[in-house]
């Protein structure tokens, strides 16, 4: 670290939001209005999740490739219960126990057998997409009841959306995670220096496992999410999320090589990929082009976190 | 260099070529046929070519993720010649110049601004592919005059790839930049400390990295007789692990041109038993994946024999 950093690491992200912002008040119609904002919240709660599960993952020097795969496969399997007849909480149950399971399988291969997180999550990032196919013969499952749409689809305390609530409880859950527990504190020291991390006592492999279960369970609950708002399960839900969570969590000033990780700069970060691709469909133009800002907007957060990084290391 | 000797490191993925082969070519009489096999060759040369590019990248412990990208911009930019009326010989230039172009831009973000290299090409999977969306809106290109299609039919792409692959073999294992290469893989402080141009062996290796793609995507361009700017979205997945199967190790130092290759075709080759037993390509995945997953165990068994006490930890 350089002795003097008199900015926080998410007074960049925080900057470029509000500019973004600024610039689609000022030219998309329909940008700034209640209905709008409601909608975008309820939009990001998706990644918001993801993404905070991803916060953990990259702090610790790994990447998890997966998480859009395994969205896919989540929804799926939620849609395959309730097509045999699950009730919708055994349904949302065995969402969440396939991305636990995935997640420990990762954790397990990472950090007990240490295998290179980007090879064995890409494999799952490519297996995931086709099991997720292989659920219902690659057709969608819209036979999702109307109850667990309406449950995210609804507002709650000062009517504001429960997707809202959702991510707020994230944010500060794993908020508090990070900075005020022991497992946080190891998660930054693992990310830092393995070994120095593992010579002092931590276990280096046991947490490696958490974080990964802890991305699974993050994808399992926005599968959830996903599907219940959308009503209909689909095997390819969640393309490029994996694109987007990196890219959010590295836009809020997380390092890509591990040790130094901020929460509420991920969270803006999400903001930041959410109202870009809004901001460009209510003006009019296709999804394409908000992608290819999604990714100039990537390779800026980039430029800037290395102004912050020290320089000439090698 | 160990003194003792091992099994190569391509033995693996030549076992299960061999095997795959022969399973096929016994047991499904269609795998014979001649439009089966020009397909095959035709897949097996692009992805082939993918890997030996994304090889020399992985060697330096980089990666790069926008080689699908890169394919379909350079192939929207050589079809977009063609379409003007332009001989081939001057779109084939255009669409490798676009390729060789977009792998230099990598290499400058990842040298000169210093970005880790699978953000950088991260960033630029997205720009090069939806900016080829932007600038062609989306417009579908075809059909191509016969004289160019003639890189992609009958046995052309596969001499291709025998040409790459042994050119950038004797790069690799005869020229300095090839042992250059490997040393900034294996451990780049002391690469720098023995005078190693660092820089400039990373700006090269991706630059021949987005060369291979802009030539795979004129192969595939040829070979389809239309190209838009969606094509060949994936094939990064299968580059990076015809390279992983061949024995090409992701963290770096390590690995095989004639590895890459032979993954390649052995990728190419049980896509092919996939479509002609019957099941959808989008279950695909699960071939890639495990094949992904099960060269990663062999590697990590690999390494545990040779030295336990540093990766454990």
């Amino acid at each position: 670290m350089s002795k003097a950093r008199s900015l926080p690491p998410e007074a960049g992200v925080a900057l470029v939001l509000a500019l973004i912002i600024a610039f689609f008040s000022w030219r998309a119609p329909d940008f700034a209005t209640w209905a709008n904002i409601r909608l975008l919240t309820k939009q990001s709660a998706e990644l918001m999740l993801v993404s905070l599960g991803m916060t953990f993952v990259i702090a610790t020097g790994g990447i998890d490739l997966s998480v859009g795969s395994l969205l896919g496969l989540s929804g799926m399997v939620l849609g395959i219960v309730l097509i045999h007849g699950g009730s919708p909480l055994t349904a949302c149950l065995a969402a969440l126990g396939v991305g636990l399971l995935v997640g420990a399988l990762h954790g397990v291969l990472i950090g007990r057998a240490r295998m290179p997180s980007i090879l064995v999550t890409l494999a799952s990032y490519a297996a995931a997409r086709a099991g997720a196919t292989m659920v219902y013969d690659g057709g969608s499952i819209s036979a999702i009841p109307l109850s667990l749409n309406e449950l995210f689809d609804n507002t709650l305390f000062a009517s504001l959306p429960v997707l809202l609530w959702v991510s707020v409880i994230g944010i500060v859950f794993c908020w508090v995670l990070l900075r005020r527990t022991s497992f946080g504190r190891s998660v930054l020291a693992l990310g830092g220096n393995r070994r120095a991390t593992y010579l002092s006592g931590v276990p280096t492999a046991h947490i490696e496992l958490l974080v990964y279960m802890l991305s699974g369970l993050c994808v399992g609950l926005a599968a959830i999410i996903d599907t219940a708002l959308k009503a209909t399960a689909t095997p390819d839900a969640g393309q490029y999320l994996e694109l987007q969570a990196i890219t959010a969590v590295v836009l809020g000033g997380t390092a890509i090589t591990g040790g130094q990780a901020t929460i509420l700069g991920t969270a803006l970060g999400v903001a930041v990929i959410t109202v870009l691709l809004s901001g460009v469909r209510l003006m009019g133009m296709e999804d394409r082009v908000g992608w290819f800002f999604v990714g100039v907007a990537l390779l800026l957060a980039v430029e800037a976190q290395r102004g912050w990084k020290k320089k000439g290391d090698i | 260099m160990p003194i003792t000797r091992k099994a190569p490191r391509e033995l693996p993925v030549l076992l299960l070529l061999l095997i795959t082969t022969l399973i096929m070519g016994i047991f499904v009489p269609a795998f014979r046929t001649e439009s089966n096999l020009t397909a095959l060759g035709e897949s097996a040369a692009y992805i082939g070519i993918l890997a030996c590019g994304e090889a020399l990248p992985l060697f330096t412990a980089g990666l790069d993720i926008s080689v699908g990208s890169t394919l379909a911009l350079a192939s929207c930019a050589a079809a977009t010649v063609l379409m003007l009326g332009w001989p081939w010989p001057i779109a084939a230039a255009v669409g490798l110049f676009a390729g060789a172009c977009a792998g230099w831009f990598n290499g400058m973000l990842i040298t000169w601004r210093r970005m880790p290299p699978i953000l950088a090409t991260l960033a630029t999977f997205l720009i090069f592919r939806h900016g080829a969306g932007i600038l062609t809106r989306d417009h579908s290109y075809g059909p191509f005059p016969h004289a160019f299609n003639r890189i992609g039919s009958s046995w052309v792409p596969v001499l291709l790839l025998i040409a790459v692959t042994l050119l950038f073999t004797f790069l690799v294992q005869r020229a300095t930049f090839g042992r250059w290469l490997l040393s900034v893989g294996g451990n780049e402080m002391a690469a720098r400390l023995s005078a190693v141009p660092i820089e400039k062996v990373k700006r090269r290796a991706y630059l021949l990295c987005g060369l291979c793609a802009g030539l795979a995507g004129l192969i595939v361009m040829a070979f389809n007789n239309t190209t838009q700017a969606s094509v060949g979205q994936g094939t990064e997945l299968d580059a990076i692990a015809a390279c992983v199967v061949g024995g090409t190790r992701i963290t770096g130092g390590e690995g095989s041109i004639i590895g890459a290759a032979l993954g390649a075709v052995l990728l190419a080759l049980l896509r092919d038993a996939f479509v002609l037993t019957g099941r959808p390509v989008s279950q695909y995945g699960v071939i890639t994946g495990g094949v992904i997953l099960l060269t990663a165990i062999l590697e990590r068994l690999r390494r545990a024999n040779t030295n336990l006490q540093e990766e454990t930890v």
